[in-house]
């Protein structure tokens, strides 16, 4: 017999950590797992909390509307929330639906649906004349009208909860099911978000919104990252009004950009993490000739750094997915290929890379627009220079490394 | 899996000695029992050295024995679960056992022996339970013959008749008692969430009986005479493991470790 509860892991340490203990088959990271993706979606209340039955039935009807393009239109569905279901069920003589909610194959078209809180097993009858007064009525005789009940609208979708049945006087949440849908945020969303807020404000410098210190050198704004976060802040809690839009989110990782988390709203699914980084040539320096140089493996570590911190927040913060979202303010726009090294790690971690090239000026902005012909054009001008010529042109040029070739979008 | 004691052999271990229409008005009484002789013990332990001798009812620990199980069902009618096939009651009780430690109770039973084919199985509790259905407390259906290496036995599906509802209202009265309820409710909640498949397997995911060091065949001594209790322990490391602003209760350790066997099971963890 145990003389009580057995010593636990310290933190940081495989479960089994006493020295007389075997080595244990628990890998902290498992449950260090298990904790980030189902603590979200625990039952909010005990076995017998109407709050946990009420959680249960609005997320299984969520998902069957989905599934079933609304076939529950035309009858009310009543679910009444019971201690034993099975001994309700029986001595009502209801019909057993097994493994309810495993499956959304069972049809709610109309009747009352007698479940505890986990809706494992479900008894359902359909009263003859029903409607709402008539299963309403059903209830009544079957002394259940004071049971906690969750009534699925037939003419609106929404869904009524009663805490105290349907003879309680206080009238419960009511929850839009039936509402206009709303898509379960996901990656691509998000990515749409970006490409819009790319174009929006980012893309060329716009008023307001400034990124950069000196733009006909390069030279971004002291914190960069920081700005990019405030400018995208207020946008992104626009775009994504059903969910919970939280800036510098801290975490026991540290601190998430952007997070997309749940705020109440049932229809709105998925939660998400934007890590931002921004891709630089040059420093931040009031004088732009101060301004030192960014090299191309500064920026290859921060790409990494980026896969990393997306992945630990979106583990921390338990959501769903994350992406990495890098501004790039660099003098040329070299395409996706500072993510060539480090596809294969984020595409395993299940981290999603997108990079956005910053123009410096609406010029360059209009010549990226057209496609590469400016940028082509001009590196082959540059090639067609003597080479005396073009040492020369670098010495006078406007940047201070003179390693760099000419940029296209230079103003 | 054949339950061997539902075949008309003798009790396991002891012999109960008051059966028949007797016990169940005993077992409406277990609440002034556990108050009184019982002592410190609380309703759920098995029995002990001397405590029978102790008690005015000298089939208290039976009876005790005998209301943790009727909890243990009325968990899984809670859940939705119930009736309970004899392999889930067996593997339900297992959980129940190793872990109380979560709910800060003791454990019933420290020890089981590992069988890889048929899961846990616990030959006290199936002597009980075939008793409690005799006694009309507990409902028997589906009663299935069936041929094992060792002979013939029966399979069923457990789940408390109305009689036994209103037995169990009255017995786990106590505040005592109401502890392990409030455990074993939420516990049939945690295992009814697993699905079919999950429920069906979800010993070989557990940290202590799926445990590769445990031999088949082996008795696995978990809180008996060691403390070894590795499930436990890996639901309780929760806490440790959640962010400072999180309090987890327990009730969330309970339901994260059944989360955790399932994604153990489904390969995801």
């Amino acid at each position: 017999m145990s003389g009580g509860p057995p010593p636990t892991a310290p933190a940081g340490q495989p479960v089994t950590a006493a020295a007389d203990r075997p080595s244990g088959p628990v890998p902290l990271d498992a449950l260090r797992d298990t904790l980030a993706r189902e603590l979200a979606g625990l039952p909010p209340g005990d076995a017998d909390d109407p709050l946990a039955f009420f959680t249960a039935v609005t997320e299984y009807l969520m998902g069957w509307l989905a599934s079933s393009s609304g076939e529950s239109r035309g009858a009310p569905a009543v679910f009444v929330f019971v201690d034993r279901p099975r001994l309700e069920g029986e001595r009502l003589g209801m019909t057993r639906l097994p493994l309810f909610r495993y499956g959304h194959e069972h049809p709610v078209r109309g009747g009352v649906f007698v479940a505890g809180a986990g809706l494992a097993d479900v008894f359902t009858a359909t009263p003859a004349g029903a409607g709402l007064a008539g299963l309403a009525r059903h209830l009544q005789e079957a002394g259940l009208a004071g049971r906690p009940t969750a009534v699925l609208l037939s003419d609106c979708g929404d869904l009524a909860l009663l805490p105290q049945g349907v003879e309680g006087e206080a009238d419960g949440p009511r929850i839009p099911l039936g509402a206009a849908a709303v898509p379960r945020l996901d990656a691509d969303a998000v990515e749409t978000f970006l490409d819009n807020f790319y174009t929006e404000y980012v893309r060329v410098p716009q008023p307001g919104h400034k990124m950069w210190e000196h733009p006909e050198h390069h030279v971004p704004v002291r914190r960069a990252e920081r700005s990019l976060q405030e400018i995208m802040y207020v946008p992104a809690r626009a775009h994504f009004r059903n969910h919970a839009v939280r800036q510098e989110d801290s975490n026991r990782e540290g601190i998430a950009d952007i997070s997309i988390m749940h705020k109440g709203d049932l229809r709105a699914m998925g939660t998400g993490v934007i890590e931002l980084k921004v891709l630089k040539s040059r420093r931040h320096a009031v004088q732009w000739q101060d301004a030192g140089e960014v090299s191309a493996a500064d920026n290859q570590d921060a790409v990494r750094d980026g896969i990393d911190q997306a992945r630990c927040y979106r583990d921390e913060l338990a959501c769903d997915f994350t992406v990495l979202a890098c501004f790039d303010m660099r003098i040329t726009d070299e395409g996706d290929g500072i993510f060539e090294a480090v596809r294969t790690d984020a595409d395993a971690l299940g981290v999603r890379c997108r990079r956005f090239y910053m123009y410096n000026s609406p010029q360059a902005g209009r010549r990226g627009r057209a496609g590469s012909v400016g940028r082509v054009a001009t590196k082959r001008a540059a090639a067609k220079q003597p080479a005396a010529k073009r040492a020369a042109a670098k010495r006078g040029g406007a940047a201070p490394t003179a390693a760099q070739p000419p940029s296209a979008d230079s103003p | 899996m054949p339950a061997r004691a539902g075949t008309g052999d003798a009790p396991p271990t002891g012999a109960p000695s008051a059966e028949g229409a007797a016990v169940p008005a005993r077992i409406l009484e277990l609440a002034d029992a556990e108050s009184g002789a019982a002592g410190e013990r609380q309703v759920g332990l098995p029995p002990d050295t001397d405590d029978g001798a102790r008690s005015d009812y000298p089939d208290a620990p039976l009876l005790q024995r005998r209301v943790w199980l009727l909890m243990l069902l009325d968990g899984a009618e809670r859940a939705g679960v119930a009736p309970l096939p004899t392999a889930h009651l067996h593997r339900l009780a297992f959980f129940a056992n190793c872990l109380a430690p979560v709910y800060d109770l003791p454990v019933p039973n420290g020890i089981v022996v590992k069988d890889r084919r048929r899961g846990p199985y616990y030959p006290e509790l199936q002597w009980d339970v075939d008793r409690l259905a005799a006694q009309g407390l507990v409902e028997l259906r589906g009663l299935r013959h069936v041929e094992e290496d060792d002979g013939w036995g029966f399979t069923a599906d457990y789940g408390l008749t109305v009689k036994g509802v209103e037995a169990l209202d009255r017995a786990a009265a106590s505040p005592r008692t109401a502890r392990t309820r409030r455990f074993l409710a939420e516990l049939g909640a945690a295992f009814g969430a697993l699905g079919e498949a999950g429920r069906e397997h979800a010993d070989e995911a557990d940290a202590t009986y799926g445990d590769r060091h445990a031999a088949d065949g082996r008795v696995i001594d978990f809180a008996e005479w060691r403390e070894r209790n590795y499930s436990a322990d890996a639901a309780q490391a929760f806490s440790k493991l959640a962010p400072a602003r999180a309090h987890l209760t327990r009730r969330d350790a309970l339901h994260l470790y059944f989360r955790y066997l399932d994604r153990v099971l489904a390969g995801a963890a």
